[in-house]
């Protein structure tokens, strides 16, 4: 795929200057988008679109795939290419089928195609953590336009799992070969003319989309790794909505006229997580001591510009599983020198280590102030930063005291529980803490058995409560989503889990 | 000249052997676990589920013995497949052929940038060797060969593409794109090809047939056009192969700062994912692209200079 | 070695006096060129601040101030603070001897390998010969960030994986000197003439094969070094050198990008300081090989005009 002109490669001087001369030609040209919507965004596809993996989040923000139901703006679960679900017996769930639903190539969307593309990802050699065969069982048409699912246990967040990007539903032809395609394929409201890897996804409107009209006639996503670019590029005009601008971009883009900056919270804390199985956090008081030194209010202010909230436990205070009227431990250093002299801890003969991945940007900064903040109350902990796989046998054997992490609570499905089951049950798969509480465990067992959403959520909340309590890891920062939008753009929202950004009732102004 | 040719090329294969064996083999001394790696790289999550990377040794092989792992793996190297890469699945011939496309574009208009300019530059420094013109020449090419590339990148996104608007910022979709990154990739080779050609028009213009004809009449612009710059074509031709190879694949800050997706980004990317058949086929192209280049180069310079010939047949 | 054989003292070497030293020393600073002199007192000034880091940094270059982000350049902070509010002129400093340290070493253990391997490839030939030339042939045209890049993949980034790798890619020019000028000296007449005459063979060396080796490598070195400096700078600018909380001036450019605007000091200050440190070291070696040209030009009573010769040039060119 190369999009400039090639005759270089032919003659080698000769051609070269043709080339030159042809681009000192196309210098002055405007570079502003033009007519189609431009999007800068942070993540490319990066696994040949393989369903289980994060590449339908692109398919979906693009507008391209849709699923039996989706998540809307307000974080509710409503139907989609399904009109309608029942769970007919504790393990069995019927969905009905949309009518008169047709893949871009033309094809009708029935049962059959349904319960193709779900086994398929059921199938995968990596399954999807929101549909895998831990939590599905089987998947088939019960009718023309009835998929029935069944769950090897009696599940509550089924409906759930069919809002994720990974259980989209493409057209038969689509899983053909040894890739995924995607082109005319989809059913939403855009369809993909071109994919230049690495580069962008054009796209154009699905003049027959089941939902109704689409405003915008073509639009492009373009995906640009760095964030500080794709903050240029919507101040040079190259982009009309920028994805996930770095917080220290914010400043310059407030003062961009025709462009605002817009936030939405999302579902990622960044912690310092402790080992609660090793001296000196085996102590409660030790690790209470930590939570008092970090200064998580000058954190948000400054590393994050602002655009952080100071931590109140695993859980922004918005989100409906965080307990209410939560508030962060206030920043205390005196505080925190009587919880170590109380834990009989002499913080000057302390020597830690503070295990820091780099592939977050933000971390290294974060482990620096945390360093200098520790050596307030006098303890020392010496920075170990490496990539993932560099800190990763370290982290799972427990040879470590402190390790940022910036952690996403809903790594499934739009419901902390895979979260709080991974990462703080005794037996659970991410235990980084090595955290082990009888009474959370019992938490996390009765929430994963309680249909009522509400009820549920109160059970996270006090698993909440309990994990800020006795400080098993120290939450420092609630990030915010951030992008910028040209006011050209009309009708823009942000989603709260990021799936989707092109949408029907977007609109450009020229 | 026969026999030589023909060993050269058996030395070229040999060499892309053993190389082909270190590509391989040697990402697989480091720590990481690829299947891990793979996992990682397609899902951002950081919990990673133990069955799943059972899943996926078994389903890339990487549960067997190295040996047999290279054996299958040169095998179909050998009939031109690469395999998969680890992350994106895309077949890996795919996305080197495309890289190195896009690398050659980028690394050519910078080399013909880098020559359009040295031969004006090495002329002025050689008309008055060791004249203000001549000091200038020199520090500016000294200049340049100081400048970090990775600090004048984001400059020039800076003026070129923020502040003046001239130029699109980062990306690689219209040809207004090569600009930016050509003019900066330039640079260095600029220098050497500058000093390059005032050395090599200084070797004639200061050669006592010259100073004779110069005494009969023959300008000094004359001389440098009609001799001057016949002379300092084959060094800089030859100067100008080097760096192509070196170009393509080693413009990784370039690549990176200006999101172009050459070979350069290819070999970062398998790098910071550890996408090991990316990575192997990565180096092992770059590899083969610098030793053919390196003989197609020195045959060319061998036919250029027939007294040469005997000479190297002799060493 | 019989008396008459030895070569002459130096004339008024050994009787020197006071006032002499400093006359020739001033003749001496003379006959250098002036970019010489100038490239040679920069590196000085930039090495011995280098060296005294330890005792003269201002603060602890790790040492961050929350509350004194991005302070503009006062009587505390001469260079004002990075984003984290930790003392750009201290980083500096301290990112300053993870760059130079990396290039010095490298060119030593450069040198050191390519003189032997080169000596040895002329003495020994054929096959060891042939093959490696080919070695040297390929690595020169080989990008290094390549072979530096694939190291990390293997050994993870760190001082150790860096040296290596800019070795790796770097002894190779070392090497087609050395070899050169050995196949050379067993073929010069003047050396056989000293044999016949009696010279013991390492006289030969140190006082013909080495002076004559001298130039080359210094001529090549200054040039390498600079772009070492860069290519460290560079790993580390894409987050694969130096790993935090360390610094170097390629980690500093890196984390200053953001800040290009409103701060653009942050970017300048290790910008200029790489490029001034690579100039300076460049200026030594071109001062240098203009001084020797009008030297030997003043001997042989031609103009200097003539400087080095295109394939002299050429060879330095191909190292990128």
């Amino acid at each position: 795929m190369n999009h400039i002109p090639t005759s270089v490669a032919r003659g080698v001087l000769a051609g070269a200057m043709a080339g030159a001369m042809a681009l000192a030609a196309s210098i002055g040209s405007a570079f502003a988008a033009g007519g189609k919507l431009v999007i800068a965004e942070s993540f490319p596809p990066t696994a040949g679109w393989a369903m289980e993996s994060d590449d339908p989040f692109v398919l979906t923000r693009v507008g391209c795939l849709e699923g039996l139901a989706r998540v809307d703006f307000e974080g509710q679960v409503i139907p989609a290419l399904a009109t309608g679900w029942e769970q007919v017996s504790p393990t069995e769930w019927d969905f009905t089928i949309r009518e008169g639903v047709k893949f871009h190539n033309g094809e009708a969307l029935d049962a059959v195609a349904v319960a193709a593309a779900l086994n398929h990802v059921l199938g995968a050699d990596a399954p999807a953590r929101s549909f895998s065969p831990k939590v599905v069982a089987s998947v088939a048409a019960a009718g023309d336009m009835t998929v029935r699912i069944t769950t090897p246990s009696p599940s509550v967040l089924l409906p759930l799992r069919l809002a994720s990007p990974n259980t989209g539903i493409l057209a038969p032809a689509a899983y053909a070969g040894e890739q995924i395609d995607p082109v005319g394929t989809c059913t939403g409201p855009f369809r993909i003319v071109e994919h230049i890897p690495e580069q962008a996804l054009r796209l154009e409107r699905n003049a027959e989309y089941w939902g109704g009209d689409v405003r915008l006639e073509a639009a492009e996503m373009r995906f640009v790794l760095d964030g500080g670019v794709r903050a240029t590029q919507i101040r040079t005009g190259e982009a009309h909505l920028s994805r996930v601008i770095p917080a220290s971009a914010i400043e310059a883009l407030k003062t961009v006229e025709g462009v605002n900056v817009i936030t939405v919270e999302t579902a990622r804390t960044n912690g310092l997580y402790l080992n609660n199985a090793r001296a000196p956090f085996d102590n409660v008081n030790a690790r209470r001591a930590v939570q008092s030194a970090i200064d998580a209010a000058a954190i948000a202010a400054t590393i994050y510009e602002g655009s952080a909230q100071p931590a109140v436990g695993p859980f922004a205070p918005n989100e409906p599983w965080a307990p209410t009227g939560a508030s962060g431990a206030a920043y205390d250093p005196e505080r925190a020198k009587r919880l170590l002299a109380e834990a009989g801890i002499d913080a000057g003969a302390l020597d830690l280590t503070l295990l820091v991945y780099t592939e977050r940007a933000e971390l290294p900064d974060l482990a620096a102030v945390v360093q200098a903040q520790l050596q307030q109350i006098g303890v020392k902990a010496e920075i170990r930063s490496s990539n993932w796989s560099g800190i990763e046998t370290d982290l799972y054997a427990g040879n470590f005291d402190l390790f940022l992490m910036s952690r996403n609570h809903l790594i499934d499905v739009a419901d902390p529980i895979a979260f709080l089951a991974a990462d703080y049950t005794c037996e659970g798969g991410f235990n980084i803490s090595n955290f082990c509480d009888p009474a959370v465990d019992a938490l996390v067992d009765e929430a994963r058995g309680t249909a009522d959403p509400s009820a549920r959520n109160a059970l996270y909340a006090q698993v909440a409560v309990r994990l800020q309590d006795e400080a098993v890891t120290v939450f420092l920062v609630h990030i915010e989503s951030i992008e910028a939008v040209s006011e050209k753009v009309q009708g823009y929202r942000m989603h709260p889990l990021a799936h989707y950004v092109l949408v029907p009732e977007l609109g450009l102004a020229e | 000249m026969i026999p030589f040719i023909v060993r050269r090329f058996v030395v070229l294969l040999l060499t892309l052997l053993v190389v082909s064996v270190l590509c391989f083999a040697l990402p697989y001394l480091s720590e990481a676990d690829p299947a891990r790696s793979i996992l990682r790289a397609r899902v951002a999550e950081l919990a990673i589920d133990a069955d799943a990377v059972e899943g996926l040794k078994a389903r890339y092989g990487l549960d067997r013995p190295l040996p047999v792992q290279y054996a299958s793996w040169l095998g179909n190297v050998v009939r031109g497949d690469f395999g998969y890469s680890f992350t994106n699945r895309m077949p890996v011939g795919d996305q080197i052929g495309s890289a190195l496309r896009v690398s050659a574009t980028l690394a050519l208009t910078a080399l013909a940038i880098a020559i359009i300019v040295a031969f004006p530059l090495g002329a002025v420094a050689a008309i008055r060797p060791g004249g203000r013109a001549d000091n200038v020449v020199t520090f500016i090419t000294q200049s340049l060969v100081a400048l970090p590339e990775y600090w004048l990148g984001p400059l020039a996104i800076l003026v070129f593409a923020l502040h003046l608007g001239w130029l699109p910022s980062a990306g690689w979709l219209e040809p207004a794109h090569v600009v930016m990154p050509a003019c900066v990739l330039a640079f260095r080779p600029l220098a050497y090809f500058t000093r390059v050609a005032r050395a090599s028009m200084l070797d004639v213009l200061n050669a006592p047939y010259m100073t004779a004809a110069r005494s009969r009449g023959l300008s000094v612009a004359r001389s440098i056009v009609a001799h001057g710059l016949r002379n300092a074509t084959p060094p800089v031709m030859t100067l100008f192969g080097i760096w192509l190879a070196g170009l393509i694949g080693g413009a990784v800050v370039i690549e990176v700062i200006f999101a172009i997706p050459g070979m350069g980004r290819l070999v970062y990317n398998a790098v910071v994912n550890h996408d090991i058949p990316l990575l192997q086929a990565g180096v092992v192209c770059i590899v083969a692209l610098a030793v053919a280049i390196n003989t197609v180069a020195d045959l060319l310079y061998l036919a250029l200079n027939p007294a040469l010939r005997a000479s190297r047949h002799a060493g | 070695m019989p008396a008459e054989l030895r070569p002459p003292m130096p004339a008024g070497g050994a009787a020197a006096h006071g006032a002499s030293v400093v006359r020739r020393f001033g003749r001496a600073l003379a006959a250098w060129h002036w970019w010489f002199t100038l490239g040679m007192s920069a590196f000085a000034v930039i090495a011995a601040l280098l060296i005294l880091t330890p005792w003269i940094v201002p603060h602890d270059p790790a040492a961050l101030d929350l509350r004194l982000r991005m302070a503009p350049p006062g009587s505390e902070h001469w260079l004002g603070t990075d984003h984290l509010g930790r003392d750009v002129l201290s980083r500096l400093l301290e990112g300053g001897r993870f760059s130079v340290s990396i290039a010095l070493m490298t060119l030593i253990l450069s040198i050191g390998i390519g003189t032997v391997l080169g000596a040895l490839s002329a003495r020994i030939g054929g096959l060891f010969d042939e093959a490696l030339m080919r070695i040297v042939d390929l690595l020169l045209s080989f990008p290094e960030v390549v072979v530096a890049l694939f190291l990390i993949a293997i050994l993870g980034p760190g001082y150790g994986t860096l040296v290596l790798a800019l070795t790796i890619t770097g002894w190779t020019p070392f090497a087609r000197v050395s070899r050169g000028l050995a196949l050379e000296v067993n073929a010069r007449d003047y050396i056989a003439a000293a044999e016949v005459l009696g010279c013991r063979r390492r006289f030969i060396v140190l006082r013909h094969v080495i002076p004559n080796l001298v130039r080359p490598i210094a001529a090549i070195s200054f040039l390498r070094f600079g772009h070492k400096l860069i290519t460290v700078g560079g790993l580390s600018f894409l987050g694969l050198g130096v790993q935090p909380p360390g610094s170097d001036w390629g980690a500093m450019l890196a984390d200053a990008r953001p800040y290009m605007e409103r701060m653009p000091l942050l970017a300048i200050a290790p910008g200029v300081t790489i490029f001034i440190t690579a100039l300076s070291v460049t200026m030594i070696g071109q001062g240098l090989e203009l001084s020797v040209d009008r030297r030997m030009a003043a001997r042989a009573g031609r103009s200097p005009a003539a400087g080095r010769s295109a394939t002299d040039a050429q060879a330095e060119g191909g190292e990128r």
